[in-house]
């Protein structure tokens, strides 16, 4: 049981790694579409 | 006069090789056109991968697929570690892991860090050490050198930056096993040790009887210097006489160390078809690094305040090292691997003098000179971003870099990077440095306990893995703590920089004009030296003056 709350540890790292990414990636696009206006 | 030769030898060796290593690299990772065996092998990646998966992607999803492949090989080694007792190729019993050791030791080699909280002599099954460790070494280290690539073809324009699966197995399979197979090759002629069979059962000569741990340690010990790992086979680390046999294995491991870093800005600077600028940014690292091992050098050359008072000659500081390699070899390969996020250990940190400790720190607080297999060169990327972007504003220049303008959301990136590693530093330093969590795991109180807990910390941020030791680390907080820092200080700093190329990669090319700020000439070069050395000094030097300065000050007569 607990080697599953430190593996899900593990994994909620990434997870707060893809959230970043996809944050990032939406952030970049709104900006793109400040410049070109 | 030995000593200044030693460190001729191993820098001008590693630096000339860097150079047809760099374009080796460029072959294997971008190649311009391929044919023969190349060719079947770039149809057999394809049809293994899948020609829908290995199609060129964008930043967001080579980032997406670098993060799902390494919470993938996460979840793999904690559960090799997991169920070690049941696994094979265990003839010591070797028996289980605690379970926040496991998530540690499991962050700790997918980020590319090893950093170990155990003693792998002790603890671990030849088959973890070979299939929850080594394969790690080999793909995380494959990780960096694929990130790099990528962020290259997105600064040479390219909006598709490659896929990751391509550029890890391109990494892996003509990279770093092939390099890897010839220094496990000379390291077995050197004679560490290579095989599978248990521990060596012996009886000394006062009928004592000894237990002579072994294993596959030549493998496990190429891929460790060669891909900024620096996980030991053994507690001890290259401190350790079968890992480290003879002053031949000690210079190939130290040649290891800084030769792939050192090629990936060649390889850097051939993607993005301007080698002139990766001379510029070669040269500044290493002035960097030869002023970091002449620091650490000289002040290992005073004897340690230990023995001040002992009826002994007062020489170098001995205490620490591995003498049969000369007593230049401890603080030269503490420099070395702490400058290259690599982590071996060829010396006892814990025993250097203060300020040759603080040599070692410096590495991993810039993380850029050489830094980590392709990370290295990312990272010096980001002290490159704001060194274009603050000269050029001063100046009055346009700040463009490579032919793309740099903007606030460019900088902004870079200096999240470079926060997020000084916050995991010095943040977690602080909380360590005033609950139980850190002081009751402390062998030494006052500066030098605070440089400990500094070191650490530095480590598992730069994703360095090596130890101060004097700290008994080995508790829930610690692996806890250090293993999430590992594996966000791993990501962030490579994902942010594919965020700012994809930026730049939307942005219309800029023609070079007599307003652009060059950046292949020596002005560029004191400017990024002088941006490196301001940014490093205005967050770290508070930390430096808490721990190993005043450690320094206060052996002052």
């Amino acid at each position: 049981m607990t080697y599953l709350l430190y593996l899900s540890l593990g994994f909620a790292a990434f997870a707060t790694l893809f959230v970043l990414t996809a944050a990032l990636d939406r952030a970049g696009r709104t900006s793109q579409i400040g410049e070109d206006r | 006069m030995t000593a200044a030769l030693l460190v001729v030898l191993i820098l001008g060796v590693a630096a000339a090789v860097s150079w047809p290593l760099g374009r080796y690299l460029v072959w294997a990772m971008e190649p311009p056109e391929v044919s023969g065996w190349r060719a079947r092998f770039e149809a057999l990646l394809v049809s293994v991968i899948g020609a829908r998966i290995s199609a060129s992607r964008s930043w967001k999803s080579y980032a997406t697929a670098m993060l799902a492949f390494s919470a993938v090989a996460f979840a793999i080694s904690f559960a090799v570690l997991s169920l070690q007792p049941s696994l094979p190729l265990n003839p010591d019993g070797k028996g289980a892991i605690a379970e926040s050791l496991v998530f540690h030791t499991a962050a700790s080699f997918v980020s590319n860090t090893n950093l170990q909280h155990y003693s792998g002599e002790v603890s671990l099954s030849y088959f973890s050490q070979l299939f929850g460790l080594m394969w790690l070494q080999f793909v995380s280290a494959a990780t960096g050198l694929a990130a790099l690539a990528a962020i290259a073809r997105g600064l040479a324009g390219s909006r598709a930056l490659g896929n990751f699966f391509v550029d890890v197995a391109r990494a892996t399979f003509l990279v770093l096993l092939p390099v890897a197979a010839v220094l496990a090759g000379l390291l077995v002629l050197g004679s560490t040790p290579m095989t599978l069979d248990g521990a060596v059962h012996a009886t000394t000569l006062e009928g004592a009887e000894q237990v002579i741990a072994r294993g596959p340690v030549a493998a496990f010990v190429a891929i460790k210097q060669l891909g900024t790992n620096g996980g030991g086979f053994f507690g001890p680390n290259s401190t350790h006489p079968l890992e480290n046999p003879t002053f031949w294995t000690n210079c190939l491991s130290m040649l290891a160390i800084v030769l792939l870093p050192m090629a990936c800005v060649w390889m850097f600077g051939r993607m993005v078809g301007r080698w002139r600028h990766a001379a510029v940014v070669f040269a500044v690292m290493f002035l960097f690094l030869v002023a970091k091992i002449g620091f650490a050098v000289w002040f290992e050359s005073a004897p340690t305040k230990a023995f001040e008072t002992l009826p002994i000659e007062q020489v170098a500081n001995l205490e620490g090292k591995e003498l049969r390699f000369g007593s230049t070899t401890g603080p030269l390969w503490a420099v070395l691997t702490t400058s290259t996020s690599n982590g071996s250990v060829g010396a006892m940190h814990d025993s250097l003098n203060p300020l040759a400790g603080l040599a070692a720190l410096v590495g991993m607080w810039l993380n850029a000179t050489f830094g980590g297999v392709g990370v290295g060169m990312i990272n010096m990327l980001l002290y490159i971003v704001i060194a274009v972007f603050v000269a050029g504003m001063l100046v009055g220049r346009t700040p463009e870099y490579l032919n793309r303008r740099l903007g606030a959301r460019e900088v902004t990136l870079a200096v999240l990077a470079m926060v997020a590693h000084a916050a995991f530093i010095l943040g977690g330093t602080a909380v360590f440095a005033v609950t139980p969590w850190g002081l009751d795991t402390l062998n030494n109180t006052g500066a030098h306990g605070f440089a400990e807990i500094l070191y650490e910390l530095s480590s598992a941020s730069a994703n360095n893995g090596s130890g101060f030791e004097g700290l008994g680390d080995n508790t829930v907080a610690w692996n806890v703590a250090t293993g999430l820092i590992m594996l966000l200080a791993r990501f962030l700093p490579i994902i942010l920089p594919l965020a700012i190329v994809g930026s730049l990669a939307e942005k219309q090319p800029t023609a070079q004009t007599a307003g652009t700020f060059g950046t292949e000439d020596a002005t560029f070069g004191l400017i990024l030296v002088a941006t490196i050395v301001i940014v490093g000094a205005l967050t770290f030097a508070p930390a430096a003056a808490l721990g190993p300065i005043v450690e320094h000050l206060q052996f002052l007569p």
